[in-house]
């Protein structure tokens, strides 16, 4: 045997010893991903949340990529999905549908094209992944679910051997909202309420919405369940920041009892349950001002006035005096 | 000599020495003393301003809403004051123009119109301004070893106001919570000269960035902003201290 005859038995075998498959041509993911329509704008691209999973049709969550195929001809593009990054799915063992296979498959086409769809709820680990694209559907959505799936493109030749992968999406999936607060209060105010709570133990909290209905019964509300997820539908009187441990209702009826509760929300805009209902009536209040127009005062109504910036204004005079004084400070030292 | 004579000649001695005003010198180019052998031009003073703030608001009304709503307890402002030193009056010292802001807000919980106290914040902030004659006399801390400067101010004060309730402007009747006052103000006070501690560092200083003197400061200082009697206007005016850091360049 010659020396180059040797060489390529050898090379065969090394090949033949990694996974039986050679990969040739190329195939890279674009850059932008395209979700569902009406996803709010500040969500992360790579991000699956509770909203996305459950929207219905003909609205329901996707994942548009834009697939770049370089020195293909005839193949077939299939993308499988790995759960929390347990394993690869370019071999062809790990893609096989066997009992306590990790991979299973969102997409698959005959002939590679550029534009590929992958629906949400086809990628969100599901019960009945094994059948293949098409199988999720909303049950899959399930509320405490979390974690990270990444995603193989991979294109076939027409032996159906894996000859591409590209560099592998990592996605991550959070369908669960943040703890509810604890240790409600509600203060009263003018047409307004003031609810305080104790932060909950967990701490993925991006706000608090502050829900209020008008009670019936003991402190009830139709729509306000404690413990549960508020609808989607139901809108909030109140927001409160990340670390806020009041708020305020606003828009509210004097003298009508309110029941009110509040929830958490995530980064992913996933709702947490409601904390317990507590409730008041919203009642006039005596301001300062009107105290002093009632004690006879005729101050008002003054066409200048300055707003809430106010000690920002002050600030940045100051600045600009200090800033004058010293360059005429300066001028006169130069003139000398 | 006498034990006595002599003993009345060394305290006479050692008096003169600690209470000498500063060696006056002069060659081609000026005057000039030990203290400040160079000085540079000295046109302007900045003061950082701090202090009691609680307006006189219930002054001539039917009732104290104030008191009743903001309780006796103390309000603080921060200010700031530009004066141009624009004459030097020999002898004693100098007098120009001044022109003074500062915020100072007075917040409490609103009362509920059936008893009781609300969850619902009301407030008044006001930006007290004012431009008056400022007339500081530092001959004291020039020819003497006493670092002292006390000064005087007159003029005229203004003040914006603004009542909210829940953070919103105010209105009662259709009237916005919103305006302004004026009226006459004074203010006395004196001034300590840091520099008499380190006269090194405050020569320094003014060589480096111009910086002349810096001084503590205590003021007593009385604006009446009712329009001058007019009775048209809330009464935002205070007499109250204030304390703070003065700087001349």
């Amino acid at each position: 045997m010659t020396f180059r005859a040797l060489l390529f038995f050898v090379t065969a075998l090394v090949v033949a010893a990694l996974s039986g498959e050679a990969i040739a041509q190329t195939v890279t993911i674009g850059p932008n991903i395209t979700r569902r329509d009406g996803r709010p704008s500040g969500l992360s691209l790579t991000a699956i949340s509770y909203a996305d999973c459950i929207a219905p049709a003909p609205n329901e969550d996707k994942f548009e990529v834009v697939v770049t195929l370089t020195g293909v001809t005839t193949q077939g593009l299939q993308v499988w999905a790995a759960k929390d990054g347990s394993q690869s799915c370019t071999s062809a063992d790990s893609r096989a549908t066997l009992i306590g296979s990790q991979c299973w498959l969102v997409y698959s086409e005959n002939v590679a094209t550029n534009d590929v769809t992958l629906r949400t709820q086809d990628i969100v680990p599901h019960a009945n992944s094994a059948a293949g694209p098409g199988s999720g559907t909303a049950e899959a959505c399930s509320v405490g679910t979390s974690g990270n799936v990444t995603l193989f493109f991979i294109l076939f030749d027409g032996d159906s051997q894996a000859s591409a992968a590209a560099t592998p999406l990592a996605l991550t999936y959070d369908l669960e909202g943040p703890a509810a607060p604890t240790e409600l209060g509600l203060g009263v105010g003018d047409t307004r309420l003031f609810p305080t709570w104790e932060v909950s133990a967990a701490n993925d909290e991006q706000g608090y919405r502050i829900y209020c209905e008008p009670a019936t019964g003991d402190c009830t509300a139709a729509n306000l369940v404690a413990g549960e997820i508020p609808a989607s539908t139901l809108s909030e009187k109140g927001t409160g920041g990340p670390s806020a441990t009041s708020g305020e209702a606003s828009g509210l009826t004097n003298n009508q009892t309110y029941a009110c509760a509040v929830a958490a929300y995530d980064e992913l805009e996933n709702v947490g349950p409601l904390s317990e209902l507590v409730c008041a009536q919203p009642e006039p209040v005596e301001g300062y001002f009107k105290g002093y127009r009632e004690a006879g005062g005729q101050g008002g109504g003054g066409y200048c006035a300055f707003g809430r910036s106010g000690p920002e204004a002050l600030a940045a005079l100051a600045a600009g005096l200090a800033a004058l004084a010293f360059a005429r400070r300066r001028r006169s030292g130069a003139r000398r | 000599m006498k034990p006595v004579a002599l003993f009345a000649l060394l305290c006479a001695g050692a008096l003169t020495s600690a209470t000498a005003p500063a060696q006056e010198r002069s060659d081609e180019l000026g005057r000039f003393d030990r203290h400040r052998l160079s000085e540079s031009p000295q046109e302007v003073a900045v003061e950082f301003r701090f202090g009691r703030y609680v307006p006189n608001a219930d002054e001539g009304l039917n009732g104290t809403p104030y008191l009743d709503t903001f309780g006796s307890g103390n309000r603080y402002y921060g200010g700031l004051e530009l004066d141009w030193q624009l004459l030097r009056i020999p002898y004693l010292g100098s007098f120009g123009p001044g022109f003074g802001i500062g915020y100072t807000k007075s917040s409490a919980k609103a009362l509920l119109e059936s008893g009781g106290v609300s969850a619902q914040e009301t407030a008044l902030e006001i930006l007290p301004m004012y431009v008056v004659g400022v007339l500081r006399a530092d001959v004291v801390a020039r020819e003497t070893p006493i670092p002292l400067v006390p000064y005087a101010k007159l003029g005229l004060g203004f003040a914006f106001w603004r009542a909210s309730d829940a953070g919103e402007g105010a209105n009662v009747d259709g009237v916005d919570g919103h305006g302004h006052s004026y009226g006459p103000q004074f203010a006395l006070g004196g001034m300590l000269l840091l520099d008499a501690f380190d006269p090194t560092d405050a020569r320094t200083a003014d060589a480096n960035i111009g910086l002349n003197h810096s001084y503590l400061f205590a003021e007593w200082y009385v604006s009446k902003l009712d329009g001058f009697g007019a009775g048209d206007q809330l009464q935002v005016g205070t007499n109250t201290w204030v304390l703070g850091l003065a700087f001349e360049f």
